[in-house]
């Protein structure tokens, strides 16, 4: 029988691997202390990443193509109906909603202020997550061809998902608000109370930052984006306050907040962007 | 050189296994497939030593978008332990390479998880019996194929 010795016969080289050990560690180093001086290095490797990103698009149009093969003319009716039905609910709040912006635009008006601009909704599809699943980034199918740009608002029917982080021609990356590094000026809807929401790296749960203890927020309180900053727009869902614990120690309660967009399992959303 | 191609080939796929969209129920179980290749060549090829296995780590790094230099570390000390081991073995099997390929597994996770801890990042604990599993299967697949064994 052959022997199976396949692998190399070079020794160990204690001194190459330590001059490597360092150099990693300087590398750890330099993306902890500087790492806006390797931001061009990761940008051009998710630019490499785009290709892959550009093939994952095609499974999902397959899969929707065979699915909508299976569904049969009497389930399309169905949804047809109901989705009647929805528009014209919608059609109806609108409606009431035409009367709050003109009595809102008269409100600017009266104080000076400049109305909100316009914007237009574009529907976009979540190919899948990226490649580190902890970093709360997803890739949809809309990219630069479709007028996405970096910065750009995601929400679903709920609420806010997150920003655009990176644009390639056909795909792009949402940092979703629940990622570590997200922040959301918010305000408190009941007492107008603003506020900051940040990522804790887990999809179910945000946390309400800044707010002193002795402050009036309670559990069900609902959240809603402040616009303050520029960086999203107003009056957008953000979440629903879900416990709030208090130590004596510190002066600012720690209060969690469920999400209202769906963070993990949104299929299609929508891209805001300026009219 | 066909070997250099082939393994040329094989970084390729191992990078769109690990980069691959998938959707958020499934993408946490992922094997990390870089790593797999990365023990794979260090085990079986002539070619992959301390030099290579630092290269291999950094573009796992900037692939999967961790801190710069943790899998890089993990991955020069994953080649030092592979050459250890390896040479203490008198009489090789593909069971006691396989075994040893398993032992490197978990010393890269447990020192990436431990420069997880110290960095203050999010630990991907699912990771390793997933790809521990993925290992298995591709020894079970050697085993079966290479009349060597």
């Amino acid at each position: 029988m052959q022997t199976p010795l396949l692998f190399s016969a070079r020794g160990l080289s204690l001194k190459k691997t330590l001059i490597f050990l360092v150099l990693a560690l300087i590398l750890m180093l330099l993306d902890t202390g500087r790492p806006s001086w390797l931001k061009n290095v990761r940008v051009s490797t998710h630019s490499a990443m785009q290709p892959i990103y550009q093939g994952a698009r095609y499974p999902s149009f397959f899969f929707g193509y065979v699915q909508d093969l299976w569904q049969s003319k009497e389930a399309l009716r169905r949804d047809n109906a109901r989705l009647r039905a929805e528009v014209l609910a919608n059609r109806a709040r609108l409606q009431t909603l035409d009367y709050a912006t003109a009595q809102n635009n008269q409100l600017l008006g009266v104080l000076s202020t400049s109305a909100v601009a316009g914007h237009d909704l574009r529907l976009a599809k979540v190919i899948g997550t990226d490649s580190n699943p902890t970093k709360q980034v997803v890739v949809l199918d809309k990219g630069a061809t479709d007028g996405v740009q970096i910065g750009q608002t995601v929400v679903d029917e709920r609420g806010i998902l997150g920003q655009i982080i990176n644009v390639y021609p056909n795909t792009s990356r949402l940092l979703l608000i629940s990622d570590e590094e997200q922040a959301v000026a918010v305000n408190i809807a009941r007492t107008g109370q603003r506020a900051i929401v940040s990522g804790r790296g887990d999809a179910d749960a945000l946390s309400l930052d800044y707010v002193f203890k002795v402050a009036d927020v309670q559990v069900g309180d609902v959240l809603v984006s402040s616009g303050l900053g520029g960086r999203m727009p107003a009056g957008y869902h953000i979440g629903t306050v879900s416990k709030i614990h208090s130590t004596q120690t510190d002066n600012f309660a720690n209060i969690m907040v469920s999400p209202a967009a769906n963070l993990k399992g949104a299929g299609y959303v929508l891209i805001i962007q300026p009219q | 050189m066909k070997r250099i191609i082939w393994l040329g080939f094989g970084f390729l796929v191992a990078s769109v296994l690990a980069i691959y969209p998938l959707p958020a129920s499934i993408a946490l179980y992922r094997p990390w497939w870089l790593v797999i290749f990365l023990v794979w060549a260090l085990i079986f090829t002539r070619y992959f030593y301390v030099g290579l296995a630092f290269l291999v780590g950094l573009g796992a790094d900037l692939l999967l978008n961790t801190h710069l230099g943790h899998q890089a570390f993990c991955a020069v000390l994953m080649a030092l332990g592979t050459r250890a081991l390896l040479g203490m073995i008198k009489t090789p099997s593909l069971a006691k390479v396989y075994g040893v390929g398993a032992i490197m597994l978990g010393v890269f996770f447990t020192s990436l998880w431990i420069l997880q801890l110290i960095a203050q990042t999010s630990v991907q604990a699912w990771a390793l019996p997933t790809t521990l599993l993925a290992w298995g299967v591709i020894g079970f697949i050697h085993a079966k194929f290479d009349k060597a064994f």
